[in-house]
This record gives C-alpha cells, structure tokens and sequence, in this order.
C-alpha cells in the first residue's frame, strides 16, 4: 500500500512538473492558503481585541460606581458625569437629566460591537470564497457567503436605526458603516458572478483585487476606533485610582490602589504594542493579497516556474517572519 | 476642521501630572479628574475643531504643566478657561 502511495505521488509530482499551468495551480493555491491563514489572523487579533475594549469598559463602571454613590448602573440606567465639575465632590449627576457639558459613560453591550463583528466575518467569507475558487472547490454561495451577506445586510439596517436614535456613538457609527458597506459589495460582487457564470476561473478573472484592500482599511479604522476607546477607558480608571489613592491614608487600601495604578500604567505602555502588531497583522495579509493578485491579474502570469517558486518562497517567508512576530505577541489584557 | 486627538492627550497628560501635584486636596482632585474624564470622552467621540481650538489647548496644556500647588487663584482661572473650551466641544 505505502509502495502504490508512493508510485501515485511520484507519477502526480512528475505529471506537476510536467506542466506549468499546474504548477501555476499549486502556488496560486499556496498563496492562497497563506493568505486565509493570515487573514484569520487578522480577523482573530480584531475579535479579541473587542473582548478587551468589553472588559475595559467593565471595570471602568465599576472603578466609577465605587468612586460616587450618585453615579449608579442598571438595566437603562448609565452614570452621568457632571460637566464641568460642581462643588460638593461629586463625580455623578445622580437621577436628573443631563446638562450642557455633561457626558454619559455608557456600558457597551453585543450590540455595540455587532457592525465590527459583522465585517470581520464578511471578511472572512471572502477568504473562504477565494480559497474554494483557488483551490477549484465548490462555493458555499448559501452557507458561509450568504449567510454573512445577509447578516451584513442586517446590520447596514441596524447601523441606519443606531444612528438615529443615538448620537452618543456618531463617529464609530459613520466608520461602521462605511465599513460594512464596503463589504457587502466585495461578497455582493461574488454572489452575483456565482450565479452568471458556470467555471470559477472566470469568476475569479472577474473580482476585483482592489476592493479587498479598501476592505482591509476598513479593517484597519476599526481596529483604531476600538484602540482608542481601550486607550480612554483605561487612562480614565488611571485618573479615578490616582485621586482616590492620593486622599488615602490607610496601608492596606493605598497597597491596594497603589498595585491597581501601577498596573494600569503597563495597560497603557502595552496598548502601544498591541497597535502595532494590528497593524502589523493587517500589513502580512495585504501583502499576501497583492501577491496572490499579482499572479492571478499581474505579470506574475508571464513568469517562468522558477520565478514563481523564488516568489512564492519569498512571500512565504515574510509571512512567516510577521506571523512568529505576533506568536511573541504579550497578550495585554 | 481637523482631528483632535494629538492635542486633547498632550492636555490629559498634563492633567494627570496636576492632579499627582495636588495631593490630597478633594476639591482640587474632583475638578481635574472629571475634566481628565471629559478628555477621554471627547476623544471617544473623535472630536474636531479648527486652528484656534487647536492652538487654545496647547497654550492651556502649557499652562497647566506651569500650575503650582497652593496657588488658588491661577488653578481656578486656568481650570475654568479649560472647562469652558472642553464644554464647547461636546
């Protein structure tokens, strides 16, 4: 049996390298499999980085409800900051209504993080729908693609609605929306080609590469609008703790305190990490796209074996070197 | 009108310096902590304005990093100023 797996590897690895066009295949395929795999990567890094920003939120709650006993939390019910400060001490407005100045922290919910969610997966179906085309595997037009064409859909609708009727989150919800916009068109564009065309060879000839790149930005301005929020979230708990650590006088609460600042600090030097290996993240799986685009559309057609195998060694190497980067990665949170 | 962001957190480094120069007076503490707060949320809300905002909050930055303790006068103008231009912006 092993003697027959052998003598059939040997006559498909002869049959390969009898031809370009198959050895063509089996890069194209490589690249393409590099490529979903960095594009996991990236779309993993985004998904824990929302858990984080959830959890900063959390605390953040609680280090404010501790700080006042006007500023309160419940089902509906977010803390008031008074804006600017009153006499008397108080962080929190308390039940009245919101003056001028004034700013509500407010907890985030699933709902919240649903758009950017929505995105990373739409993202992902486009990976899975370019790794069954490269790799000549049939498409799961209903499964994968439609269904996060659907969910994308949904959200645009939602996103439309949250901006009406809550201005508290106006920035984040104009990039969220742009961002699921623009992915909805790149898997639209794939599941109207399924349907013209019988051969996905020509559905591959028919997407268009630049699309995924602007996708990717989008990718790019979430991670930076949820960074920034980590980053706020964590310098405000910082401003709570010092204050209330600088009006103590108690050994075991200051120890305490003094522990809880000390590490906020390192959040907040290892936020500035945590940027730069997203963005690394995203630089690896754009720069496996443009060569994976670059031989399916550019010169790299006209190549000879060798420049393709030279070229797809190099692209698998630098991959690899930013993919070990983030296996280093301290996880911050 | 242009991004925020560079300016609002060069302030809220300057606040937090304040506040640890303050010490253990509440008043003072509260004021500084809840303008710290109303920097991050402006900066959640990726708020914008022109040169003149702009150039406002690094004068006032500067300002901020020059407050001593005890001199009750200057903190209450310069506070003040802060959170009139904090407010403006949302």
């Amino acid at each position: 049996l092993i003697k027959n797996i052998h003598i059939g590897h040997f006559i498909g690895l002869a049959a390969c390298l009898g031809l370009a066009a198959c050895a063509t295949n089996v890069i194209r395929i490589d690249r393409a499999n590099t490529m979903t795999a960095a594009g996991r990567i990236a779309t993993d890094k985004t998904r824990a980085l929302m858990d984080d920003v959830r959890s900063e939120n959390r605390r953040f709650l609680i280090d404010l409800v501790a700080s006042d006993s006007r500023c309160a939390i419940g089902k509906g019910v977010d803390p008031i900051i008074v804006y600017p400060p009153r006499k008397g001490l108080r962080l929190c407005r308390g039940n009245a209504a919101a003056g001028r100045g004034d700013f509500v922290v407010r907890r985030l919910t699933k709902t919240d993080f649903a758009p950017s969610l929505t995105v990373i997966e739409g993202l992902v179906a486009y990976l899975d729908a370019v790794d069954a085309i490269a790799s000549r595997k049939p498409l799961d037009l209903d499964g994968t693609i439609g269904g996060a064409y659907d969910d994308l859909q949904g959200t645009l609708d939602d996103v439309a609605t949250i901006t009406q009727s809550e201005p508290l989150l106006p920035a984040l919800s104009a990039d969220q929306r742009n961002a699921v916009k623009g992915t909805l068109d790149l898997l639209g564009e794939i599941l109207d080609q399924a349907v013209k065309v019988d051969d996905l060879r020509k559905l591959e000839r028919s997407l268009n590469p630049a699309a995924f790149t602007t996708n990717l930005a989008a990718l790019t301005t979430i991670n930076g609008r949820w960074l920034d929020r980590l980053d706020a979230e964590v310098d405000s708990r910082k401003a709570l703790v010092t204050a209330r650590l600088l009006r103590t006088r108690s050994f075991a609460e200051r120890r305490g305190l003094a522990g809880e600042q000390l590490g906020l600090l390192e959040q907040a030097e290892m936020l500035q990490q945590l940027e730069l290996q997203l963005a690394r993240t995203v630089t690896a799986l754009d720069t496996a796209h443009a060569a994976y685009v670059r031989l399916l559309f550019g010169t790299g057609r006209d190549m000879t074996l060798s420049e393709k195998r030279k070229a797809a060694a190099i692209t698998r190497g630098r991959l690899r070197t930013a993919l070990s980067s983030l296996a280093n990665l301290i996880t911050a949170f | 009108m242009a991004d925020l962001a560079g300016p609002l957190r060069s302030l809220r480094d300057s606040l937090h310096a304040l506040l640890i120069r303050i010490g253990d007076d509440p008043g003072r503490s509260n004021r500084v902590t809840g303008s710290i707060l109303k920097v991050n949320q402006l900066l959640i809300d990726g708020a914008t304005g022109d040169d003149g905002v702009s150039n406002h909050l690094r004068q006032l930055t500067e300002r901020i990093a020059a407050l001593k303790p005890g001199t009750g006068g200057k903190f209450d103008a310069v506070m003040g100023e802060l959170e009139t231009v904090l407010t403006s912006l949302g």
